[in-house]
C-alpha cells in the first residue's frame, strides 16, 4: 500500500512525541558515558550478575569453549554474546558464565554430575533467565501462562538460548519454520485445512501472547478488537461496523467475532471458508 | 622531543635489521623468549587444539617433522628454513600483528643454534642430583650449538622427591588444579581420564601415560616436564614435577580421596493439602493443581558407576494424579548411550462462561470437571565414539486426552436480549508416534549433519456448543462438531558447516517435509437428551490434504576484523498445499430422512503454493571499551497464490487471489558497561509488514462475490519498539534492575468499496483499522545486607491500550487497561541447618468494559495475592525438611464474583540422600 507522504510523516511524529523523553535521556546517559569510557579505556567487557555459585569463579567463554565446542562456534552471532558479567580478567569473553555461573568448579571438576552439576542450567530452571527477563516473569504469573513457574515447562523448550537451534526462535534463518516451536505442542490448531486463516501465515503471536497474559487462552485482547485490527472495512455510516462488506454491528451485541459462536474454527475449517464450523 | 623519539626510534629498527642480517647472532632463550613467542603467535593454529596444514609448533619432535607442506625448520639453518621466510613475507601469522623485526631475529637464533626446546641435555643424571639452574643454562649454551639438525634431545627429567607423598595432599590438588579441566569424566581430551585410578592407569588415545614405579618412562611425566601439558596457563613448577614422579614411583596410588561415587541416591517425598473456599475450578486452572491431599515425589536423582566408564542415572518427579516425570539414562565412554523418560502433567479449566450483569441467571456453568492430560513416553540410543559419526536413533510416542474449555460460547436471550455466555468445551484426544534418526559427522572440519524424522498423528476432537438456549439454566439443544485428522509426515534436514578461517563460519542447509492427510468432519443437533432433533447436519468426508516444503538456507559468520563479527544469510522457503473434499450441508432430520431444502452436496478444494525468501544480517562491535554496539535487519518478500473453491455452500464461492508481501525490520542498539558496577542497554526496533491482494477471481453464486473474504485488498502493519535496562550495582549486597519497553504498532487495511444501497455502504480505501500501544516498567532489586538475609523484590507496571474503527458502534469497546505485580521475597539463616523464608506476589489487573447496554463486555478486572512462608532444616548428615503455609486469593469482580476463590495450603517436603 502507498499511503501519502504526509500521512506517513504525521504518522512518525506521533510516534516520536513518545519518544522523544527516553530518547533523550538515552542521548545524554550515551555522550556521558561516552565520554567517561574513553577517558578511562580499559576492559572491555559488559557486565551483568552472573547466577551465583557458591566457591566458584569466572573463567572466561574460551575455557568453555574447549569442551563446549559446537555451541561457541555460532555463539557470537547470537542474542546472548552481547552479555557478559563481571570480568576474572581484562578482556576476558565471559558470556557463557552470565547464565551459568562462575565456571571454575565446573572445569576442576572435568564436567559435573547429577549430584554435583557444579553449573547453572537454565534448561532445567529458569530462575537464570528471570534474573535478566523482568518483565517476563511477571508475564508467567498472569491468570494465563504458560506453566513455566510451574515446572512443567522451561524457556529452553520454545527458545534457544545459544542461537544456533534450527527450529527455535532465537536461532534467526537457520531453517527455522514459522510457529513451529508452537507447533510441537499445538498440533490441532497449526494443522492443515482447506481454509487456512491467513493470520497463521503470520505466526501464532499475531493473537497469542506466549509467556502468559490476563485473557483466556493467552489471547492479545478479548472482544471484537482482537479481530478488527485486521479486519476492520473502511467506515461507512456512523454506528453501523461493516466487515466483509456485512453489516456485523447486530452480532457483536451478543459476544466478539469467535465467542458469539459465529468465526469458531479460528485456525482454519475444512467445511467452511468463513470459518463458521 | 618528537625528534629524540624519532631518532631513538629509526636507531632501533637499524639496528634490528642490522641484527636480522648478522650472520652471527647471540643464542635466544627457548623458555623466556621462544616459547611465549610460539604460544602467542603460532600455536592458536599450530598448537595442541589445532594442527593447520598438518604442522605443530608445541613440541620439538613436531615442529621439526614439519606438516603437509614439508619441513619448515632446519635445525641450524634458519636461511633455509621455511618458517623464517613466512613470517619475514607477512603471511604467517595470516591474522593479527606481524612478528617484529626483533622476534624474527630471535627465531632465527633459535634456529640457528639447533632449535633447542626446553633445558637441552645429555643423559639423566641420578636422581637428587639436581643441577642449579646456573650450570643448566651452562649446559644448554654448550650442548646446543652441536645438535645435529633434526635430532630429537631427552630433558632433564627433574628428580623425584625422596618424600613419602600423599595423594590426597599433594597430589590430588594439583590434578584438580592443572589437569581436571581437560581430564576429567566429561569428554576426557584424548579420551584420557584422571578422575579416577583405574582409568588413570588406563591412558588415552596416545596410549599408557603413567607406568606406576617407573616416573622415568611414564610419558606423563615427560609432558608435564617439556611444558606441553598443561597447554594452557602455568606449566608444573619443578617442585611439582618431583612430587608427580615420587607418586608414580611409590605406585600411583589413589588414597585419601575417593574417586567419582560409586552410588548416590535421593529422595524427597513430599505431602500437600490445600483447602479452596469459592470457584475451586478456577483455582485449579490457575495453579495447574487439585485441592485436597496429593503427595509424591519432589525430586528423585540416582548416580551409579558401574565402572569408571559406565555411568547411570535415573532424574524425576511425580506429584498428584496426573504429574510425573521421569528420565533414565545409562552412558558408556566411547560408546553411546541408551536414554528413556516418560513425562505427563495436567492442566484443569475454568468451567463457567462469561458473565452477563443484567441477565437473571449471569453466569452458566458446566457440570464438568475439564481437565486434559499431556505427556510423552521417549527413548533413544546413540553412538558416541571419538572420529566415528554421532549416530542417535529415537522414537517418542506422544498424546493428550482430556477436555478443555472453549471461548465458543452459546447463547443465552432473557428479556429480549441475546449474549453469548453459555460455556462450551472439547474433547480430545492425540497421539502421535515419532521416530527420529540423526547423525552428525566432523569430517575434516566439515561439520555434517542430517536430522530425519517421520510423524504419525491421529487427532480426533468433538466439540459441544449450545444452539438456541431459552434462558434457563440448562441448554435446549447441542451442537457437536466431531473433527477427524489423521497424518503421516516426514521431513528430512541436511546441513553443514565450515569454518573457513579461525574468524570466518559458513553453514547451508536444505529441509524438505511431506505430508499426507485424512480429514473428515460431522456436524450435528442435539436435543438436551442428546437425540438428534431437527436443524443443521453436516458432514464432510473424505478431505484429503497433500502439503510439501523445501527450504534452502545459507548463512555465514565473518570475523576478519578486529572487534567487528558479520553474521547473515539467505533463506529461501518453497511451500505447497492441496486440499479436497466432499462436504453434505444437510438442514433437516437426518434419521426421519427429513430434508428441508436446500440440500447441498459440494466438492470443496483449495490449493496454495507459497515462495518467500529471507535476507538476514547482523552486525556486532566490541572494541569500543565497555562496550557491544550491535545492528540487525531482516527482509523478507514472499508470494503466496492460492485458489479456494466451495460451489455448494449457500452462496457459492471461488476465489483466486496473488497475494505479495514484503517484510522489514531493522533493530540497533548498544549494551554498555562503563563501570563494573553498571551495565546498560537499549535498542530500538522498527518493523514494516505490507500485503497486497489481488483477487483475480472473487466469485460468488456465479455472480461477483458480496462478502468475506475477498475484500481486503491491502494491509501494512508498522511496529515501533524501544527497550532499555540499567543494571546496577552500588555496593556488593545490592543489585538494582531497571527496565522500560515501549511498542506500538498501526494496522492499516485496504478495503473493497460496499455498495448495496444501503446506510452501511462504503467508499473503501485505505484506512487506520487499529492501534496498539503498550508501555512496561518494571524494578527489581536484589540485596543481601547482612551475611544471614537474602531479600528480592520486583515491581511491573504495564499499560496498554487498543483501539480500532469500530465506527462509533457502542457494541465495541476499546481495549485498555493497567496491570500492577509485585513480587517480594526474603530469607533469613537461622544457624548452619535451618532457614525461614517468605515471598508474597500481588497482581492487580483491570481492562473492564462498560459497553453493557449495547455488547457484551469481555474486559476482565481481576486482583490476586500469594503468600509462601515456610521453614527448611537439615536434620543429620542426610535429611533435609522443609515445610510450607501457602496461602491464595483471587478475586475477578468483571465476572460477577463467580470466579473468586480463597485457598489454603500446607505442603512438607523431606529430602534424603544417600552416597
Amino acid at each position: 500500500m502507498n499511503l501519502p507522504l504526509f500521512k506517513r510523516a504525521a504518522l512518525q511524529f506521533r510516534f516520536r512525541k513518545e519518544l522523544v523523553l527516553p530518547a533523550l535521556a538515552v542521548t545524554l546517559g550515551l555522550t556521558l558515558t561516552t565520554h567517561l569510557v574513553i577517558s578511562c579505556a580499559g576492559s572491555r567487557t559488559v557486565v551483568v550478575a552472573p547466577p551465583s555459585i557458591r566457591g566458584a569463579k569466572v573463567v572466561g567463554s574460551k575455557t568453555c569453549a574447549t569442551c563446549h565446542e559446537s555451541i561457541s562456534k555460532k555463539f557470537s552471532g547470537s542474542v546472548h554474546s552481547r552479555i557478559h558479567p563481571v570480568a576474572g580478567a581484562e578482556g576476558v569473553n565471559t558470556s557463557c558464565e552470565s547464565c551459568h555461573g562462575g565456571g571454575s568448579l565446573h572445569v576442576e571438576a572435568g564436567g559435573g554430575t547429577a549430584f554435583h552439576r557444579l553449573i547453572v542450567n537454565p534448561g532445567k530452571s529458569s530462575e537464570a533467565c528471570f534474573k535478566c527477563h523482568v518483565g517476563v516473569h511477571s508475564e508467567f504469573r498472569l491468570p494465563s501462562h504458560h506453566p513455566v513457574l510451574e515446572k512443567k515447562m522451561n524457556c529452553v523448550e520454545c527458545h534457544d538460548p545459544h542461537g544456533h537451534d534450527i527450529k527455535k526462535p532465537a536461532g534467526g534463518l537457520g531453517l527455522a519454520r514459522l510457529n513451529q516451536s508452537c507447533a510441537q505442542c499445538h498440533r490441532e490448531q497449526t494443522r492443515n485445512f482447506v481454509f487456512e486463516h491467513e493470520a497463521m501465515r503470520e505466526g501464532c503471536t499475531t493473537c497469542h501472547q506466549p509467556h502468559g497474559s490476563v485473557n483466556d487462552k493467552l489471547l492479545v485482547q478479548r472482544g471484537a478488537n482482537l479481530c478488527l485490527k485486521c479486519h476492520a472495512q473502511v467506515p461507512g455510516a456512523s454506528g453501523r461496523l461493516v466487515i466483509g462488506k456485512a453489516d456485523h454491528s447486530l452480532f457483536l451485541r451478543q459476544g466478539n467475532c469467535s465467542t458469539s459462536g459465529c468465526h469458531t474454527a479460528v485456525h482454519g475449517s475444512n467445511i467452511h471458508p468463513k470459518f463458521l464450523y | 622531543m618528537q625528534s629524540r623519539a624519532f631518532t631513538l626510534s629509526f636507531g632501533l629498527t637499524a639496528l634490528s635489521v642490522a641484527l636480522s642480517a648478522s650472520p652471527c647472532l647471540a643464542e635466544a632463550d627457548f623458555t623466556k623468549q621462544i616459547r611465549p613467542l610460539l604460544q602467542r603467535k603460532c600455536w592458536k593454529c599450530h598448537g595442541p587444539e589445532k594442527a593447520k596444514s598438518g604442522f605443530r609448533l608445541d613440541s620439538r619432535a613436531a615442529a621439526l617433522k614439519g606438516g603437509d607442506d614439508g619441513v619448515a625448520i632446519i635445525s641450524g639453518n634458519s636461511a633455509d628454513s621455511p618458517l623464517i621466510h613466512l613470517v619475514e613475507d607477512e603471511d604467517m601469522p595470516p591474522k593479527g600483528a606481524p612478528l617484529t623485526k626483533q622476534e624474527i631475529v630471535l627465531l632465527r637464533s633459535w634456529i640457528d643454534h639447533g632449535a633447542p626446546w626446553g633445558t637441552v641435555a645429555k643423559p639423566n643424571p641420578p636422581a637428587g642430583a639436581v643441577k642449579p639452574p646456573q650450570a643448566e643454562e651452562a649446559t644448554q649454551r654448550e650442548n646446543a650449538p652441536t645438535l645435529p639438525a633434526g635430532e630429537l634431545v631427552d630433558l632433564v627429567l627433574p628428580p623425584a622427591s625422596g618424600e613419602n607423598v600423599e595423594f590426597a595432599r599433594d597430589i590430588h590438588p594439583l590434578i584438580q588444579r592443572k589437569c581436571a579441566k581437560c581430564h576429567g569424566p566429561e569428554n576426557p581430551k584424548s579420551r584420557f581420564r584422571l578422575d579416577n585410578r583405574a582409568s588413570a592407569l588406563k591412558g588415552g588415545a596416545e596410549g599408557v601415560a603413567i607406568i606406576p614405579g617407573d616416573s622415568q618412562n611414564s610419558p606423563l611425566i615427560h609432558l608435564v616436564a617439556d611444558q606441553e601439558m598443561p597447554p594452557e596457563g602455568e606449566p608444573l613448577t619443578q617442585e611439582e614435577v618431583t612430587l608427580l614422579r615420587a607418586w608414580i614411583d611409590q605406585g600411583a596410588k589413589w588414597g585419601g580421596v575417593s574417586d567419582t561415587p560409586d552410588f548416590a541416591f535421593s529422595l524427597a517425598p513430599t505431602r500437600q493439602w490445600f483447602s479452596v473456599d469459592g470457584n475451586e475450578q478456577k483455582f485449579r486452572e490457575h495453579s495447574w493443581m487439585r485441592e485436597g491431599w496429593t503427595g509424591g515425589v519432589g525430586q528423585l536423582t540416582l548416580e551409579s558407576w558401574l565402572d569408571p566408564d559406565t555411568r547411570v542415572t535415573a532424574e524425576g518427579s511425580a506429584h498428584g494424579p496426573a504429574n510425573l516425570d521421569l528420565t533414565l539414562a545409562l552412558n558408556r565412554q566411547e560408546v553411546g548411550f541408551v536414554r528413556g523418560g516418560v513425562e505427563q502433567f495436567r492442566r484443569y479449566y475454568n468451567n463457567y462462561g462469561g458473565h452477563f450483569d443484567p441477565f437473571a441467571i449471569s453466569d452458566f456453568k458446566l457440570d464438568q470437571e475439564l481437565h486434559l492430560d499431556t505427556g510423552c513416553f521417549w527413548t533413544e540410543v546413540g553412538l558416541r565414539r571419538t572420529g566415528w559419526p554421532e549416530i542417535t536413533l529415537g522414537y517418542e510416542y506422544r498424546f493428550r486426552e482430556g477436555m478443555k474449555s472453549t471461548l465458543h460460547w452459546g447463547q443465552s436471550t432473557q428479556g429480549g436480549e441475546t449474549r453469548k455466555i453459555y460455556p462450551a468445551y472439547k474433547r480430545i484426544k492425540e497421539d502421535v508416534h515419532i521416530l527420529r534418526a540423526n547423525v552428525k559427522y566432523d569430517w575434516a572440519g566439515l561439520l555434517l549433519e542430517n536430522n530425519f524424522m517421520a510423524e504419525f498423528l491421529d487427532l480426533e476432537t468433538q466439540r459441544y456448543e449450545v444452539s438456541p438456549a431459552s434462558g434457563g439454566a440448562v441448554p435446549d439443544t447441542f451442537t457437536t462438531i466431531e473433527d477427524s485428522h489423521e497424518a503421516f509426515q516426514f521431513s528430512n534436514t541436511f546441513s553443514l558447516q565450515k569454518e573457513i578461517k579461525d574468524w570466518g563460519l559458513l553453514s547451508g542447509g536444505y529441509y524438505y517435509s511431506h505430508l499426507d492427510a485424512d480429514a473428515a468432519f460431522r456436524q450435528s443437533t442435539m436435543n438436551g437428551m442428546g437425540a438428534l432433533v431437527v436443524g443443521q447436519h453436516w458432514f464432510a468426508q473424505p478431505i484429503i490434504h497433500d502439503w510439501s516444503a523445501h527450504i534452502f538456507n545459507l548463512s555465514t559468520r565473518l570475523g576478519p576484523w578486529e572487534g567487528l563479527t558479520f553474521s547473515g544469510g539467505v533463506q529461501n522457503n518453497w511451500e505447497r498445499q492441496n486440499s479436497v473434499g466432499s462436504s453434505t450441508l444437510f438442514f433437516g432430520l437426518p434419521n426421519a430422512m427429513m430434508a428441508i431444502p436446500p440440500f447441498f452436496v459440494s466438492r470443496v478444494s483449495s490449493s496454495k503454493q507459497k515462495v518467500t525468501t529471507t535476507e538476514h544480517a547482523t552486525l556486532r562491535y566490541d572494541r569500543i571499551p565497555h562496550t557491544v554496539l550491535f545492528a540487525e535487519a531482516e527482509f523478507e518478500q514472499g508470494r503466496i497464490d492460492y485458489f479456494e473453491r466451495d460451489p455448494g455452500a449457500l452462496q457459492g464461492f471461488l476465489r483466486d487471489t496473488e497475494s505479495r508481501s514484503r517484510d522489514q525490520d531493522y533493530r540497533a542498539g548498544f549494551t554498555l558497561s562503563p563501570w563494573s558496577r553498571v551495565s546498560l542497554n537499549a535498542h530500538y526496533r522498527y518493523r514494516q509488514q505490507e500485503d497486497d491482494y489481488d483477487h483475480l477471481r472473487n466469485e460468488a453464486g456465479g455472480g461477483a462475490n458480496v462478502g468475506f473474504p475477498g475484500f481486503i485488498l491491502g494491509r501494512d502493519l508498522e511496529t515501533r519498539e524501544f527497550r532499555t535496562r540499567l543494571n546496577v550495582r552500588p555496593t556488593p549486597w545490592l543489585r538494582v534492575f531497571l527496565t522500560y519497553q515501549m511498542q506500538a504498532t498501526d494496522y492499516r487495511t485496504e478495503t473493497d468499496a460496499v455498495t448495496f444501497g444501503l446506510p452501511s455502504d462504503t467508499v473503501g480505501g485505505d484506512h487506520l483499522a487499529g492501534e496498539f500501544d503498550s508501555r512496561i516498567y518494571s524494578l527489581n532489586v536484589v540485596a543481601t545486607p547482612w551475611q544471614r538475609v537474602a531479600l528480592n523484590g520486583t515491581f511491573s507496571f504495564h499499560d496498554s491500550q487498543t483501539r480500532t474503527a469500530n465506527n462509533g458502534d457502542p457494541a465495541v469497546e476499546d481495549y485498555e487497561g493497567e496491570i500492577y505485580s509485585i513480587l517480594f521475597g526474603g530469607s533469613y539463616q537461622l544457624d548452619d541447618k535451618t532457614d525461614i523464608s517468605a515471598h508474597y506476589t500481588f497482581s492487580q489487573g483491570d481492562f473492564s468494559q462498560g459497553n453493557t447496554a449495547e455488547g457484551l463486555p469481555l474486559g476482565i478486572e481481576y486482583r490476586q495475592h500469594g503468600l509462601q512462608a515456610g521453614i527448611a532444616t537439615q536434620i543429620g548428615d542426610n535429611l533435609r525438611a522443609q515445610l510450607q503455609y501457602q496461602l491464595q486469593h483471587y478475586g475477578e469482580p468483571s465476572s460477577g464474583g463467580v470466579n473468586d476463590y480463597t485457598a489454603h495450603g500446607v505442603f512438607l517436603n523431606c529430602a534424603l540422600n544417600w552416597k
